[in-house]
């Protein structure tokens, strides 16, 4: 009996941990930097001086981000994704720690996560506020004891109406815990209001497209393609970098 | 997800022909060089074998589950155990192993491969531990299709413990 309990246990902890695979359109030779056993590198980082870290949703392969993260590189930008052990960033929520202090010659620092990684990316910012200057939250929003009230960077969230895991409701309930939100309809709203904080809905966007791995179990169907979704993504992120 | 779920299925019925049972928690070092330095990077899994003699040789089967570079992967596990010691106060085994590997992904099937060889070491007083050290070799053929790191040579450290005499 107690051996089949144990099997019982190791049964729920194998179903409960299969990843989703990327199905990507990029071409990874060219996107691709560096890969190591704990991070993606886009874009040269010899040259850049800032850069953008991700943390990937819960039980997603990092590569599934490469098609969002692709374009937003540039001479000056580059990306890293990082990866996580059994692709929990719940498991090391601090690994941007060791990018940033790998590639001390960036000055200027942001981070973004998606799901799971977004909820974490808030914790790592709660730890270093001074740190980044910009978070980025793709269907995301923090864990209940996490306070950015305080953090003087901006914060973008973005999170589609059809996304059936971190809804509408969820997202906008997180507002009390950041400084001065509103929502914007336009990419070009980010920094011409008297805010800190944007949140933009992605009409007919859903969870999944905000990484490249088919449709989550669970999640709604989008009124978007994937890489609609992506785009519309990508334009917000830039016109908060960008500034 | 099918696939598994029948390859515990046949493991639990299997167990009832089990002679001895023994439950292992790994730790996989990884010796690779990250951020220009370089660092040590454990996964981590856990196996379940059951033991039993064919023909004078002592052979063992189980179901293995381990963090690895591409999430998570089960496998199902045929080991041959060598004797190198038999003493009066420690037992030291040669155990090799081949490993049949199912990368737990949602939405892509793949089969991959591994083998390992560690040195198992076993006091005669500790009766149902036995601790161990080796290597072992990974390789997930899907993996690399978008992948540098589906091939693996990491340490495989850990601690068996007798469930079943």
């Amino acid at each position: 009996m107690r051996h089949t309990i144990y099997l019982y246990i190791i049964s729920i902890l194998v179903l409960g941990s299969c990843s989703y695979y990327p199905e990507l359109e990029s071409d990874l030779d060219s996107a691709i930097t560096s890969e190591t056993l704990k991070f993606i590198q886009l874009g040269d980082a010899s040259r850049a001086t800032t850069a953008l870290i991700m943390y990937p949703g819960g039980l997603v392969d990092p590569l599934a981000y490469i098609d969002l993260l692709n374009g937003l590189t540039d001479e000056d930008r580059t990306v890293f994704i990082v990866k996580f052990p059994s692709n929990l960033a719940v498991i090391d929520i601090d690994a941007a720690k060791e990018i940033r202090k790998a590639f001390s010659e960036i000055v200027s620092w942001s981070i973004i996560g998606h799901s799971l990684g977004g909820a974490m990316a808030c914790s790592e910012v709660v730890n270093n506020k001074d740190v980044y200057e910009n978070l980025v939250l793709l269907g995301a929003y923090p864990g209940g004891g996490v306070d950015l009230t305080d953090y003087q960077g901006n914060v973008l969230s973005l999170y589609g109406s059809n996304d059936s895991f971190s809804t509408p409701e969820k997202v906008l309930a997180s507002k009390p815990q950041f400084r001065s939100t509103s929502d914007i309809l336009d990419a070009s709203e980010i920094n011409t209001l008297e805010t800190a904080s944007y949140f933009h809905e992605i009409e007919g966007g859903n969870h999944s497209n905000f990484g490249s791995y088919g449709l989550q179990r669970g999640d709604g169907e989008s009124n978007l393609l994937k890489f609609e979704q992506q785009e519309i993504t990508r334009t917000f992120i830039k016109a908060l970098l960008d500034e | 997800m099918r696939f598994v779920t029948a390859l515990l299925i046949c493991f639990c019925s299997s167990l009832s022909l089990a002679q001895r049972l023994t439950l292992n928690t790994d730790l996989y070092p990884n010796f690779t060089k990250d951020y220009s330095r370089a660092v040590i990077l454990p996964f981590g899994g856990l196996s379940l074998n059951y033991h039993y003699r064919i023909k004078g040789q002592n052979l063992a089967s189980g179901l293995n589950f381990r963090s690895i570079a591409w999430g998570n992967e089960v496998s199902v596990d045929q080991e041959i155990i060598l004797p190198i010691i038999d003493g009066q106060r420690i037992i030291l085994t040669n155990v090799n192993t081949v490993h049949f590997s199912y990368p737990l992904f949602y939405n892509k099937q793949s089969i991959g491969f591994g083998l390992s060889s560690r040195l198992q070491i076993a006091s005669i007083k500790l009766k149902r531990f036995r601790f161990y050290g080796g290597v072992r070799f990974s390789y997930n053929n899907v993996y690399g299709e978008i992948s540098q790191n589906a091939a693996l040579i990491e340490g495989r450290v850990g601690t068996s413990f007798v469930l079943r005499h």
